[in-house]
């Protein structure tokens, strides 16, 4: 899918579409985080974060056992000193907090900003990097006219590499290959007269030459009847129509007329054999040039097939060459595409070519902004350190002064506690101090 | 009587012959009221018959035993310049008849007998032959009956004598008293030739009567008389020229029969019984053939009455119809209607004598024409009453028929003329056992009466008148010979007075004195005899006549002369 350009992808958005191996890759941008972002502080004294976690889990355990001291001390002396060191974490933790607030605010990433021919680029206090400048849009224009031709001839090539050419040959070819095999070959209307004229010709001959002679009969014959009728007519008028001589059986006209009609059956049917003879060797003949005009016909739709086939051959091959050219199109159009591509590419990356300069140029400018900035970590660093030795020589100092009375209500407290012995045997101490101390208000056993 | 004397002659008394037809008291005397036996002579003379003479005594011979012979049909076989007769007899018991036959006379009746076989007695038809010593029976083929001889028919063809009967096959005579079936390619369409009709003419032998069939003619192949119609597929002769000719279509009536074939002048004369057909180009080749025969015309309401009722003149062809006698030679020579009526002198009494004829019961009987050249005369026989009328050839009467006489007594049931390079005999087949008879001179031992009886004398003036008769005087030509006459007159119609004698040939001859007057007519010892009879009588309407015993001698009238007064008588 053709990827629009997007001219607002000055970003550092990552593509949507990954390029392809041999395109170039565009980085996308990471984001810078802040520097000097305080962490968020424990707000409770269970937090075991640090040395304030320490320090807060002594002063709870201190606390704890002051309390416990206390309680075992019974001495309100101590749990206030221990109050007053848990207040004292509180404090410094409070203190601690906001001297991490300020740290942290101290901290603030300052931002910095590159200035050259291209443009200006400025890096915010959050980390944002304002370039400052675009890419060349002439060279993205082109690289994307490029990119978009190269698609193109992509898609084009891709249509050509399909091989199949404007034209379909291939259909023409099954086209006229269909009409090929559809031709069956054969001696169309001429064999069948062929055959029927074979047929005839090779038939018995006394059928045809009964009914030609019987044709010939029926044509003569009413002429005949009349010639009779009227020979007879002529007869019975003479008083000849009761002679009949033994040489004619009748009279002689009678006999005429008997030759004359037998003359004319027997013509009649030496005609008719004649006739069916000339028939024959007519159909004969017939037959001979009806199965040369179908061995013709044969030969033609053979030819006509076989015309169609080599048509449908060359139609193939055209579309084989066609579709050849095609791929060599596409082909072509694909080197065309990548040639464009490459240019497109090329241009794209010529287009961020400014970009690129000036990102260089904040490259140079991280160090000195970096110097900056570890100046300014540096100096928090420092007063980070000097609030927190402070801060540690006030634990300390609270410590010590704690260590003492701890030591102090300790010594108390053994005294007031027992032994154990190795076999178990204990010696009442604090225990015995607490119960008796719960004895004492009532607490305990 | 203060009438002076008239004499009526009348010379050449009635050579006109017979005439019946005639006004007999207004007529011409030239013609006979009666003329029996009669003949008219060379010179134009009533005279005398010649005799029924014998020629062939059958008492002499086989046929002696048999009680009666009537020679049916008789022929002759010839032999170059010899000749014998071959005849078909009646054998049987004759039996006369004596049922008497009543004919209206022009003032009076006649009564003649008629002859007839007793049916109920056998008889029988034989054939028979003259071998020179009398009638010898010929042998033939057997016959399962001989009725059909009845029928017999003589033709001569070629050289070859052949006999056609009814019913049998066609035989042919050897020349020496035997018959044989012909053996012939029987036509196709029948078994045999055995017809009744047949005639030789043209080359061929024409038939009719084949197999009953009396509408067709079969004709024989040309001068064979062994090959006829032949039709067949696979025909013996290719060149046969026989057929047949079937006339049933062309009877210009309803319905006729042929009665008989004639042939004359290239016409095949088809007779039906009242109707002709005559037919063309008979003699041109193959009758089938082109150009052959063809129907020339056909006459109505004349024809045929029985088979032999025909005879050919050589100039003519006459034959007997209901009307009479018939002649067809003018028919033939101008193709119009048969005018010619030889009877017509005599035309009722012939009609009456033919339906007679037909009526008859009798074996034989029929009418026969035959022609007798050397006599030049034609006879039509009626043979169930004996009689004939015979008529002259030689030219016609005034009235247009012929010159006609009757004989009585004839004798004889058939006839034939035969006639070779150095004589002709005129045969009779005689009956009653007279054997074979032959017309020719007078010597025979039966006489017979000689009768003429003359048309009404003495009517002139236009006035009925009386005639007073004194005396007759016969000129008689004869030979020297006395003749037992009777001189016969009378008045109103009748001959009521007569007068017996005999001539006197002593007496003056009226040599060179008669009409003639020329000697070589009378011969030696012939003359002309006067003989006058004193006669009696008067009345009106006169007439005279003569009869005579004919025997040995013949006689003719030369002239009759009546001496009388004509006047109106004065009661």
């Amino acid at each position: 899918m053709r990827q629009a350009f997007d001219p607002a992808m000055q970003s550092m958005s990552a593509p949507a579409v990954m390029p392809q191996a041999g395109a170039s890759m565009i980085q996308p941008m990471t984001a810078v985080p802040k520097m000097g972002t305080p962490q968020t502080m424990a707000s409770t004294q269970s937090s075991s974060n640090g040395f304030f976690d320490f320090i807060g889990g002594l002063g709870d355990l201190i606390s704890n056992n002051a309390g416990t001291l206390a309680g075992i001390g019974s001495i309100a002396g101590a749990l206030d000193n221990a109050g007053d060191i848990r207040d004292l974490g509180y404090g410094i933790q409070e203190y601690l907090g906001q001297m991490g607030q300020d740290l942290n605010t101290g901290s603030q990433f300052q931002g910095y900003g590159v200035t050259s021919d291209l443009g200006t680029s400025t890096v915010g206090t959050n980390g944002g990097i304002d370039l400052g400048v675009d890419q060349n849009f002439g060279h993205a224009d082109a690289g994307n006219t490029n990119m978009s031709g190269a698609n193109s001839a992509f898609q084009a090539a891709l249509g050509q590499t399909g091989g199949q050419s404007g034209v379909d040959w291939n259909q023409f070819a099954q086209g006229q290959l269909n009409q090929s095999n559809n031709v069956n070959p054969n001696q169309g209307y001429a064999g069948g007269a062929a055959q029927e004229a074979i047929g005839r010709s090779l038939a018995d001959p006394s059928q045809r030459q009964q009914e030609i002679y019987q044709q010939l009969m029926n044509i003569q014959n009413p002429m005949l009847d009349q010639q009779q009728a009227q020979q007879q007519a002529r007869e019975h008028a003479m008083g000849r129509g009761g002679i009949a001589g033994s040489a004619y059986g009748g009279t002689a006209e009678d006999a005429a007329m008997a030759k004359a009609r037998a003359q004319a059956s027997n013509q009649a049917a030496v005609n008719a054999m004649q006739q069916a003879d000339s028939e024959r060797s007519m159909f004969g003949q017939m037959g001979a040039q009806y199965g040369q005009l179908g061995n013709q016909n044969y030969a033609n739709m053979a030819n006509r097939e076989n015309s169609l086939a080599n048509s449908a051959a060359q139609l193939g091959g055209l579309g084989n060459q066609a579709n050849a050219n095609a791929i060599q199109q596409g082909s072509m159009l694909g080197q065309i595409g990548n040639a464009m591509g490459q240019l497109g590419l090329d241009q794209t990356r010529l287009s961020y070519l400014p970009m690129e300069q000036q990102m260089k140029l904040l490259q140079l400018a991280q160090g000195t902004g970096s110097m900056a900035q570890t100046g300014q970590l540096t100096g928090q660093d420092y007063l980070a350190q000097m609030l927190l030795g402070g801060t540690n020589a006030n634990i300390n100092a609270q410590k010590v002064s704690s260590e003492l009375m701890g030591n102090l209500y300790d010594s108390l407290l053994d005294n007031m506690g027992g032994q154990q012995n190795s076999d178990g045997s204990g010696f009442s101490g604090i225990g015995s101090l607490f119960s008796d101390l719960g004895s004492l208000f009532g607490f305990g056993s | 009587m203060a009438q002076p004397n008239q004499q009526f002659s009348i010379k050449g008394v009635g050579f006109q012959g017979v005439n019946t037809e005639f006004d007999p008291i207004g007529g011409d005397l030239s013609y006979a009221l009666k003329a029996d036996n009669c003949v008219i002579d060379r010179v134009g003379r009533i005279a005398a018959r010649e005799m029924f003479a014998l020629s062939v005594d059958v008492q002499a011979g086989e046929l002696g035993s048999y009680p009666n012979v009537d020679i049916t049909a008789i022929s002759a076989s010839f032999d170059k310049a010899n000749h014998h007769v071959v005849c078909t007899a009646l054998l049987g018991t004759y039996v006369p008849e004596s049922m008497p036959v009543t004919r209206i006379d022009w003032n009076s009746e006649e009564q003649i007998n008629t002859f007839a076989f007793d049916k109920e007695q056998p008889s029988e038809y034989r054939l028979y032959w003259n071998d020179g010593a009398g009638l010898k029976q010929c042998t033939f083929p057997d016959m399962p009956t001989s009725n059909g001889l009845e029928r017999s028919l003589y033709v001569h063809f070629k050289d070859d004598l052949f006999l056609f009967a009814k019913d049998l096959p066609f035989m042919k005579y050897d020349g020496a008293g035997a018959w044989q079936a012909v053996e012939h390619t029987p036509p196709t369409d029948i078994a045999s030739i055995d017809g009744d009709i047949a005639i030789s003419a043209y080359g061929r032998l024409w038939v009719s009567g084949v197999g009953g069939d009396y509408q067709t003619i079969y004709y024989s192949d040309l001068l064979r008389e062994d090959q006829w119609y032949d039709a067949s597929a696979d025909p013996e002769d290719d060149f046969n020229t026989g057929g047949k000719i079937n006339v049933s279509e062309y009877w210009p009536i309803e319905y006729d029969e042929i009665v008989n074939i004639h042939a004359h002048n290239g016409f095949l004369i088809v007779f039906g019984r009242q109707s002709i057909l005559l037919y063309g180009n008979a003699g041109n080749g193959d009758p089938a053939g082109e150009n052959g025969l063809f129907l020339q015309d056909a006459i109505s309401n004349v024809g045929l009455v029985e088979r032999d009722a025909i005879c050919n003149t050589g100039t003519d062809v006459v034959f007997c119809d209901d009307t009479g006698i018939r002649s067809i030679g003018r028919v033939i020579q101008e193709k119009s209607n048969p005018v010619a009526e030889p009877s017509l002198n005599v035309k009722r009494d012939f009609m009456e004598m033919v339906r007679i004829e037909r009526d008859s019961d009798a074996l034989v009987k029929g009418i026969r024409l035959c022609y007798f050249p050397n006599k030049a005369l034609f006879v039509a026989l009626f043979r169930s009453t004996g009689m004939a009328y015979a008529f002259n050839t030689e030219r016609p009467s005034s009235t247009g028929g012929a010159r006609v006489t009757r004989w009585t007594d004839c004798h004889f049931a058939s006839m034939y003329f035969a006639e070779t390079l150095n004589k002709s005999i005129p045969y009779l087949g005689g009956r009653e056992n007279r054997g074979v008879l032959a017309y020719e001179g007078f010597d025979d031992a039966f006489s017979y009466e000689f009768r003429f009886e003359s048309m009404a004398l003495g009517i002139s003036g236009g006035q009925m008148l009386d005639v007073f008769s004194k005396s007759i005087i016969y000129l008689l030509s004869s030979q020297a010979i006395p003749i037992n006459a009777t001189a016969l007159w009378g008045f109103d119609g009748y001959l009521n007075f007569s007068y017996d004698f005999k001539t006197d040939p002593k007496g003056s001859t009226e040599y060179n004195v008669a009409e003639w007057g020329v000697s070589e007519y009378i011969g030696p010892n012939t003359g002309v005899w006067r003989n006058k009879v004193n006669t009696m009588g008067s009345g009106t309407f006169f007439r005279v006549g003569l009869t005579a015993e004919v025997q040995n001698t013949g006689f003719s009238i030369q002239e009759i002369a009546a001496n009388t007064a004509v006047g109106r008588l004065v009661a």
